[in-house]
């Protein structure tokens, strides 16, 4: 019998409005474990080239892993993938809080969404039993009224919800999917791909008592053991104490912080949004799934609270790239993404966007709505994160985000729509970290900040942490030659490591209390397999490779792999002015990392590399 | 003083600017922690991420004893 998983896949025909379900033995599941190289199984199988993403051939898969649910602080994430209607590829986000392990112990280890529903529905699988039910009388409630609506139709408050708003339902594909009100699959545009499914949520109840364990003695002392270290170690500790808000002084210490659509790297109001501004809201810590972190904020100065604070990505987006140093502002801005369902990142780059072409005349007060909005303005922000929400005016045209926006809105606009494959970056500037940017253009969902640790911390002593990755020099933060591109190939493994395991970046190595060596441990502990940090880094690369020919086989190759305008420009001030990626430099890292990576010169892999991953079918 | 002893200080990165005088040998009190020695330096805790002693990684706890070489990392990251 299978140990931390249930061998059990459910997939939901939405256009028959039936489900069966798909049994794998232990060699596939050993193979693909969960996350995005479970859901790329699906996309290989299921969806055909060049479909819309937004039409029914799209796939739709939620997909826990083999260790998620099991009650190890941290190991709580799910993956939602589908094709992008951001990017027309691989598309995938990942989420924590309390779905993925409530759909674990309600019997399936991943959902199969296929086709289109006629009407809208939601799913809802109650311990192992089946149900599509009309959502009708739902659809177009925003997130805490309909959590609130199904908990009294179902008569249970303890199910969890992985829900759409109306940001979904009206296919934005800045649209994400909210469970409990306060965890996003933020990126990729998986809200729009739920939306044109008519599917408003997924709703999960399961056994109380967890999933079985190989050895549940050998876990309940290593559970012990790694939550000791959490409550010890120094960047755990600093997690809890300030979230990732503590990013933001950082960045501006740094002088990295994306400013004003990338204009600037240096906000002058980034310290009301930085943890000595944030305290005077802070209302509370939050947490996921039996973790003890706790890294996630409350705040008291917004009306429905379960909404929960803005975490890093939040404070740039709305903050410092729109120029908004009023964080009651950001807060509120924040509550409004979640309620309505949109992607804080995808949402805030494209009101940015809007500011900028105000600003330079591209739009005027007519096409805003009634006055013009530019940079500052925390009122307007909130006003065109409305419209976007809603699809009225403006925000229809900005809701498709900044590289459609600016095809439609034309006059020059595309000088200041930033992205990469179709989708908006998060606010980390490679200028002042190379590998981020290597992280942008190469991964498969367009622009990411999360491909790799960035570089910085393991500097002097730091690169201790990545000794047991192979990694014994520093990799400084501006360097582009081989040592950073190797750097970044460990570090890319071990968070696809993290996705495809359905761990928390922040609870586990390189910088992060569980080491690997602990971790081999806990897999074994959960599913009975001995294994090694070599296994773990071919998973990881594995789940790389599968969403790498995803977009082989849409079109896409190394001409795709690029930054944006402005990281070819000069940081314009603070204690990094005037540095810059050089492109030629930029473009032969590139190149060292498609050798490295045993993929050819165009980007894509050799068939030594998918075979050497079990990768033939592929080839 | 007696009471005192020196440890030698690497501020990395932009903690660079916390940096006293005499980093090589700096006076602190027997018996402080990296907690109370962060706070000494007038570093918000907030900017630091990690700090080694001796080559380990520290905890806030962790007592500094005489000759100690302590490295201290700031909170620069992604996610």
């Amino acid at each position: 019998m299978p140990y931390g998983y249930n061998g059990k896949i459910l997939v939901v025909d939405l256009t028959a409005g039936t489900w069966s379900v798909d049994e794998h033995d232990e060699t596939w599941y050993r193979t693909y474990w969960g996350g995005g190289a479970l859901a790329s199984w699906y996309m290989h199988k299921f969806i055909p080239t060049k479909t819309d993403p937004l039409g029914p051939e799209n796939v739709l898969i939620f997909a826990a892993s083999v260790l998620c649910g099991c009650g190890m602080s941290g190991f709580n994430r799910y993956t939602v993938a589908a094709m992008s209607p951001l990017t027309g590829g691989f598309g995938e986000s990942e989420a924590a809080g309390y779905f993925g392990p409530e759909m674990k112990h309600a019997g399936f280890d991943a959902v199969v969404f296929k086709g289109k529903s006629s009407k809208p529905v939601y799913l809802w699988i109650n311990k192992g039993q089946v149900e599509l039910r009309p959502a009708g009388q739902l659809w177009g409630m925003e997130n805490a009224p309909f959590l609130d609506a199904v908990r009294a139709e179902l008569g249970d408050k303890k199910i969890r919800i992985a829900s759409i708003g109306p940001a979904g339902e009206k296919m934005s594909r800045l649209a994400c999917i909210i469970n409990e009100l306060a965890h996003a699959n933020g990126r990729s545009g998986m809200g729009a791909v739920m939306g044109s499914k008519n599917l408003k949520a997924v709703i999960v109840r399961g056994e109380e008592g967890g999933i079985e364990l190989a050895n549940p003695e050998a876990f309940k002392e290593l559970n012990l053991f790694h939550r000791k270290r959490l409550g010890e170690h120094m960047p755990n500790v600093g997690m809890r104490k300030f979230g990732t808000v503590q990013h933001m002084m950082a960045q501006q210490n740094s002088g990295i912080l994306p400013t004003r659509n990338w204009k600037d790297c240096q906000f002058e109001d980034a310290a009301k949004l930085g943890w000595e501004g944030y305290e005077k809201v802070f209302d509370g810590n939050h947490t996921c799934y039996k973790c003890t972190v706790a890294c996630k904020r409350k705040v008291n100065n917004i009306a429905e609270k379960r909404y929960g604070g803005p975490e890093y990505e939040t404070l740039a987006a709305l903050g410092s790239m729109c120029g908004v140093g009023d964080l009651d502002a950001v807060c509120r801005g924040h509550e409004i993404c979640n309620a309505m369902g949109l992607d804080t990142v995808g949402a805030g780059a494209a009101v940015a966007f809007a500011m900028e072409l105000a600003e330079k005349g591209i739009l005027d007060a007519k096409d805003m709505g009634g006055r013009l909005i530019t940079f500052g303005d925390g009122a307007g922000m909130l006003e065109l994160l409305g419209t976007i929400a809603r699809r009225e005016g403006l925000g229809d045209v900005l809701a498709d985000g900044v590289k459609r926006a600016a095809e439609r809105i034309g006059k020059g606009s595309e000088e200041y729509a930033f992205h990469v494959k179709g989708q908006e970056p998060a606010f980390h500037d490679p200028r002042g970290k190379t590998g981020v940017g290597l992280g942008f253009a190469l991964s498969p969902t367009g622009a990411d900040h999360i491909e790799a640790p960035h570089e910085v911390p393991f500097q002097g002593e730091g690169v201790k942490l990545v000794n047991p990755l192979g990694i014994i020099v520093a990799p400084k933060a501006l360097d582009n030659g081989p040592g950073k591109v190797r750097y970044f190939i460990a570090g890319e493994k071990t968070w696809a490591m993290n996705n495809t395991l359905g761990i928390c970046n922040f609870v586990v190595a390189p910088l992060f209390a569980l080491s690997y060596t602990k971790l081999c441990e806990v897999v074994e502990a959960v599913t009975g397999w001995s294994t090694s940090l070599h296994e773990l880094m071919l998973v990881a690369e594995r789940s790389m490779v599968l969403a790498r020919m995803f977009n082989v086989r849409e079109g896409m190759d190394s001409t795709d792999d690029t930054l944006f305008r402005r990281m070819f420009e000069p940081l314009p001030e603070g204690p990094l002015k005037g540095t810059t990626i050089d492109p030629k430099e930029f473009k032969n890292m590139l190149a060292m990392y498609y050798a490295m990576m045993n993929w050819n010169e165009k980007g894509i892999p050799r068939a030594g590399a998918l075979y050497n991953l079990s990768l033939e079918s592929l080839s | 003083m007696e009471d005192n002893m020196l440890i030698k200080l690497t501020l990395e990165a932009i903690l660079g600017k916390y940096a006293p005088d005499n980093p090589d040998a700096y006076e602190v009190p027997f018996g402080m922690n990296v907690g109370a020695l962060i706070a000494k330096l007038g570093i918000p805790e907030h900017l630091v991420m990690f700090v080694f002693v001796n080559g380990h990684m520290a905890t806030l706890d962790t007592i500094l004893q005489d000759n100690a070489s302590v490295s201290l990392c700031p909170y620069i990251c992604g996610g």
